[in-house]
């Protein structure tokens, strides 16, 4: 497992919308000392089965699933996973309360 | 609505419009986000015709090549609006540029695709467009965009 890396996961059937997706992807701010791999996946049977091949096939410590129709607006928003993860405690209660407040 | 498109048989198409809102295609309206998106087309070309403007849909002769141009327009706006770099900016102007369209489609998509625009993006939109929008659109243009 690649504890520096994160794997961004899309689900896609239009060209048109994960162009967009990508370009917003494509700004953003990547931590210091880490880097990205992006993983499109198409012609899935399911969009379930299709994140679940895209993440067996990534060694990233943190895998982010989106659709082709969700555009990351915050730049910083990898910073900001790293923040939430290290300030909360490694369960999921903490991590949501995280979240949401 | 190929077809339609296809023929520029304006008749046709603004048929369409009570087909959504009351008729058949009203399941569709309630369940599948891109009929809202076609019938928010369909009320620009309608305003557009009436006031003798070059439609939203010209030089689009079926619905994909109606649809991509909505959407790249679409994508153009939200990236004057986020400002992602001045290169994603600089596309967004070039695209918009080579793409005009009219005032009410800026205010109708800015409206109903809830891209939540302050009166910066309604001002740089009346600037891209100065070769294209008269005295009298961008005065409507503004009206309609004025806070209520």
């Amino acid at each position: 497992m690649d504890n520096h890396k994160f794997a961004i996961i899309i689900c896609a059937n239009d060209d048109l919308l994960l162009k967009e997706c990508r370009h917003y992807i494509d700004h953003l701010v990547i931590p210091e000392g880490y880097n990205t791999e992006l993983f499109t996946v198409r012609e899935a049977a399911s969009m379930t089965r299709g994140y679940n091949e895209a993440m067996l096939a990534s060694d990233a410590k943190y895998k982010i699933y989106i659709h082709q129709d969700v555009f990351i607006l915050n730049r910083y928003i990898l910073e900001d996973l790293l923040s939430v993860f290290a300030a909360s405690p490694p369960n999921r209660n903490g991590w949501l309360r995280k979240c949401f407040s | 609505m190929d077809n339609a498109l296809k023929d520029q048989d304006y008749a046709s198409l603004f048929q369409l419009i009570p087909y959504i809102e009351e008729g058949n295609g009203h399941l569709a309206f309630q369940y599948v986000g891109k009929t809202h998106r076609f019938l928010r087309i369909l009320y620009i070309i309608e305003l557009e015709k009436k006031y003798a403007l070059i439609p939203f849909c010209d030089n689009c002769s079926s619905v994909h090549t109606l649809w991509e141009k909505y959407m790249l327009t679409l994508f153009a706006f939200r990236r004057l609006c986020f400002q992602l770099s001045g290169q994603s900016v600089e596309e967004a102007v070039s695209y918009l540029q080579s793409h005009p369209v009219s005032h009410f489609a800026a205010h109708i998509m800015a409206q109903g695709d809830l891209i939540i625009p302050d009166r910066d993006f309604y001002e740089t939109l009346a600037l891209i467009y100065t070769q294209t929008w008269g005295v009298a659109d961008r005065e409507q243009f503004f009206a309609m965009t004025k806070p209520a």
